[in-house]
């Protein structure tokens, strides 16, 4: 089990009760959004869906790489990682 | 009633540049600024690359460029308060796609341009409740 933070980005902090980052303890990115979603359940809903899979339009970054570069939700986390949600920015 | 949108004549400037100079493709980027409840401060008007496909009528950040523009503005003691792109059929105001792909707490500021430039600026928070516009005052460095 690791120590890790969760930084979130200004336009998904007001689901998180406006914090910018959110600690916790987890061996694997799906744990970790299933801890931080028993407190912040809205936020988590915007980053996977339903059936549990990653948004399409949302990105999570460990040690700056792309889970869907690495193993994705069960990407393994170490002590002090950061983990980054950035949403999609579009329009027209 | 959104917070005012306070933008130095330098910056809205840059943006009249980079989207006249972009027409007829969508520019796009991000805005770095402080983080206070109101007014929303701009410090610095960021470019970044349209990567949508179809740039004559949509835009895209590259979500690693802007994870880049985060930490350093998290550096600076800054945030990325919004997004700025423009229009080229001139419209400066959120369409569908705007409002669909919209964050609440975040500005959205859009150039109406044309083959002669930008003719308009507005910014606007866009929530499920609709669009509200933020009234843009530009100070002079």
């Amino acid at each position: 089990m690791a120590e890790v933070t969760l930084r979130i980005p200004t336009p998904l902090q007001p689901y998180a009760n406006g914090n910018g980052e959110l600690r916790a303890e987890a061996g694997y990115v799906d744990e970790l959004l299933e801890r931080i979603g028993a407190e912040h359940q809205a936020l988590v809903q915007r980053i996977r869906t339903r059936d549990g899979q990653l948004r399409p339009y949302v990105n999570v970054f460990v040690r700056r790489t792309d889970i869907r570069e690495l193993q994705g939700l069960e990407t393994e986390l170490h002590d002090g990682d950061e983990v980054i949600v950035m949403p999609s920015v579009a329009g027209g | 009633m959104a917070p005012r949108f306070i933008l130095p004549l330098r910056h809205r400037q840059r943006v009249r540049e980079l989207s006249g100079a972009a027409w007829p493709l969508e520019a796009c980027g991000l805005l770095e600024g402080i983080c206070a409840p109101a007014p929303t401060v701009i410090t610095a008007v960021h470019p970044f690359p349209n990567v949508h496909r179809d740039p004559r009528r949509r835009y895209t950040i590259d979500p690693e460029a802007w994870l880049r523009l985060e930490h350093a503005a998290r550096r600076r003691g800054h945030t990325v308060m919004g997004v700025w792109h423009s229009h080229p059929h001139g419209d400066p105001t959120p369409s569908p796609t705007d409002r669909e792909q919209a964050w609440p707490g975040w500005s959205y500021l859009i150039a109406g341009v044309t083959n002669t430039g930008m003719r308009d600026l507005r910014c606007w928070r866009i929530d499920e409740r609709g669009c509200h516009e933020q009234t843009i005052v530009t100070e002079r460095p």
